[in-house]
């Protein structure tokens, strides 16, 4: 049960939003992460079959998956990023609808349906319309969809955008739960959205592999350390300007902050334990999530 | 399954319901028009509406009522001249005149195919002609009907010289021969409405059904379920051909359900009377060999094919445009357009215009117009070409609007 990505390019106009990349997933859950214009999306649509790409090949047990037509689909489930749905339908008849897309026979789409909002907590909307739910339960609708053929290989693309810090931890704890006998493959620039359930992070720059790894690995590449130190008032522009500064926590005396260099900041330095937010910052820089589009 | 829930999707919408309502409500004003367009004059030359006045002009023309052979004729002839002879009839005074009009009721459709009858051109209309015929003329009554027409096409500078090549022409003049005549004469107010209201009914049937269809396809894209939805087993084949068939549904429920209850609702008030009588006697110059319940399956049968072709063309334009908005245009572009070059006055073009979709959806207007096209030798009259045409290409279309929608792409 592999799914190997070779030599994989997507180009929009002589721009490359995916780059040669390359990767092979087995079951377990792998984090996608990158700041947003990265080419995950682009990514994550060319593994869906939405988008051809323009080189290289996608291949499911070493088949070319766009071969595989419906044979492929057949083995998808798939949470879009910006997750449209059918206003005016009930969550059960969007359900139903989406089950009935996939080639689920209704006696058997029903029960599946019961189950899946179950368990994902949305037994009581059932007979709510879908405009009238809110974001978490939308995303929730949305995860149901996806797990309703039981698939082989779960696509989540930005699952936790939106969504409040409550609703963020029940829906990591949620994918955690589905993640058993499937590849899950999250997308995500929020850290700790797979920090702490995925097999393998992978951080994706300009369409490429950045590094790729367990979160130990991941940290352990990174080639500085991080410091925590504290700056008087009058210092911290200056030391904002000076180092890559992950976290800036005011105190009475200054601000206390967290360094990442390969030399000491400040006298009163002292090593702390590096986390793949300090990787992540390490790798994008301070401006990574502000530019928001869909590549 | 996957059509119930296409067709819930267009239906469980605002707009979706607002349509059904609007096209209940479009129904029950055209059968209250035309019911209302029923009218009597009564004994003090006032016009009257309503059931009781239906009435009394049924019974008035059921007098009359049998085959419209000489003899009947020349009965019909000599009423005219008794009744125009009246002191009511010749005085200056309107109001008079609309008394000795009231008496005239029973007779009235025979008067006016008279009035064409016995003209002195084929173009010509004169509403006072018939009070000029006696009754030894009686027996030129069909025969003057093709005779008028073939002066017409053989005068100079007539129209029908450059407009009708000689086949066209000679096939004109053989169903103006092969009409069966004596023709039947029956009240027959209720076919009459029927067809004369019948265009807004198809025609803003086909305005609204171009809204719903709209959005099949596009509302995909709009929604932005369109990710999930091709990323589905099924979501490039069955469930494009599920959208294709509710389209279809959509169109021939919502179409004949309108047609139906229309034509019920209106013959219930007006009458069946006389169904079996010929077009002619509504139409006297359309060389159609028709009834009028033919006439009228045949007008429901080309509304129901043109609603289709409307409908199935703007999925298309909305599947190839992703634009619901634009798609919805698509319908109304194609009934106002042919009607903006039609008044450019070119009788070419007007020519043209007979075999464009819109045609369609008037064909009780198409029945009256000298629409023939010589094609390799053969001479088609325009109904003729149109039905089976449009029905081709809206056959053809399914196969497209599937291919096109299956091989979206999402970016």
């Amino acid at each position: 049960m592999d799914l190997t990505i070779t030599h994989l390019t997507k180009e929009f106009g002589g721009f490359r939003a995916v780059n040669d990349f390359d990767f092979t997933m087995s079951c377990g859950v792998y984090g996608l992460l990158g700041v947003n214009g990265a080419g995950k999306t682009t990514l994550m649509r060319m593994l869906t079959t939405l988008m051809k790409p323009t080189s290289g090949c996608i291949t499911w047990d070493g088949e070319d998956i766009f071969a595989m037509d419906g044979k492929y689909r057949k083995l998808l489930g798939y949470l879009p990023q910006d997750y449209g749905f059918y206003p005016d339908f009930s969550v059960w008849d969007y359900l139903m609808y989406i089950a009935s897309l996939k080639g689920i026979r209704p006696a058997v789409a029903k029960q599946r349906v019961k189950e899946l909002l179950h368990q994902v907590g949305l037994t009581k909307a059932r007979n709510q319309k879908m405009k009238t739910l809110s974001g978490g339960m939308k995303r929730r609708a949305g995860i149901a969809q996806a797990m309703l053929n039981d698939p082989r290989i779960l696509i989540l693309d930005e699952p936790t955008a939106g969504l409040d810090p409550s609703e963020r931890i029940r829906f990591r704890n949620l994918i955690s739960e589905l993640s058993e006998d499937r590849i899950v493959l999250l997308s995500t620039h929020i850290v700790s959205d797979i920090e702490y359930i995925a097999k393998q992070i992978i951080l994706m720059k300009d369409g490429s592999i950045l590094i790729s790894g367990t979160a130990e690995e991941i940290i352990a590449s990174m080639p500085e350390r991080v410091w925590c130190c504290t700056a008087a008032k009058g210092r911290i522009e200056e030391a904002l300007k000076t180092f890559q500064v992950a976290n800036v926590k005011t105190v009475p005396a200054g601000a206390e902050l967290r360094v990442i260099s390969d030399q000491k900041p400040a006298e009163d330095a002292v090593l702390a334990e590096p986390t793949l937010e300090d990787v992540f910052l390490y790798y994008f820089g301070e401006r990574s999530g502000e530019d928001d589009d869909t590549l | 399954m996957m059509i119930r829930y296409e067709l819930k999707k267009v239906f469980a919408s605002a707009g979706g319901e607002l349509a059904v309502v609007l096209t209940l409500l479009l129904v029950l004003v055209s059968c209250y028009q035309a019911v209302s367009g029923v009218e009597w004059v009564n004994e003090a030359g006032e016009p009257e509406t309503g059931f009781a006045a239906i009435s009394k002009l049924r019974r008035a023309q059921k007098e009359w009522a049998g085959t419209l052979d000489e003899t009947r004729l020349e009965s019909i002839i000599r009423e005219n001249q008794r009744l125009c002879a009246t002191p009511e009839a010749q005085s200056k005074d309107y109001k008079q005149n609309d008394i000795a009009y009231g008496w005239k009721q029973g007779i009235r459709p025979v008067l006016n195919m008279m009035n064409y009858a016995y003209s002195a051109d084929f173009q010509e209309y004169d509403w006072y002609r018939n009070e000029q015929v006696t009754p030894d003329q009686a027996g030129d009554f069909y025969a003057n009907r093709t005779k008028l027409m073939t002066q017409w096409m053989h005068a100079d500078n007539s129209s029908a010289s450059h407009l009708l090549t000689e086949k066209e022409q000679a096939y004109l003049v053989e169903q103006y021969e092969t009409l069966d005549s004596p023709f039947d004469y029956d009240y027959s107010e209720g076919w009459t409405q029927l067809m004369n209201n019948s265009v807004s009914v198809i025609m803003i049937t086909a305005l609204i059904l171009g809204y719903l269809c709209a959005g099949i396809f596009a509302n995909e894209f709009r929604w932005k379920s369109d990710s999930i939805f091709f990323s589905t087993v099924l979501g490039r084949n069955r469930a494009v051909w599920a959208k294709v068939k509710a389209g279809f549904l959509l169109v021939t429920g919502l179409y004949w359900a309108a047609v139906t209850l229309y034509s019920l609702i209106t013959l219930g008030c007006l009458g069946f009377d006389g169904w079996n009588c010929p077009i002619q006697i509504k139409m006297w110059k359309s060389f159609y060999h028709l009834k009028l319940w033919q006439a009228w399956c045949l007008t429901c049968l080309g509304g129901y094919i043109g609603n289709l072709f409307f409908a199935f063309l703007t999925m298309w334009v909305s599947a190839k445009t992703r634009s619901s908005m634009f798609a919805a245009t698509v319908p109304f572009l194609l009934i106002f357009l042919p009607n903006f070059l039609d008044n450019l006055g070119n009788d070419r073009v007007s020519k043209l215009l007979g075999l464009l979709p819109d045609q369609l959806l008037q064909l009780d207007q198409a029945l009256r117009y000298f629409n023939v096209y010589e094609i390799f030798g053969k001479v088609f009259s325009a109904i003729s070409l149109l039905l089976p045409t449009f029905t081709a290409l809206t056959l053809l279309l399914a196969p497209i609007i599937y291919r096109e929608f299956c091989r979206k792409q999402i970016r």
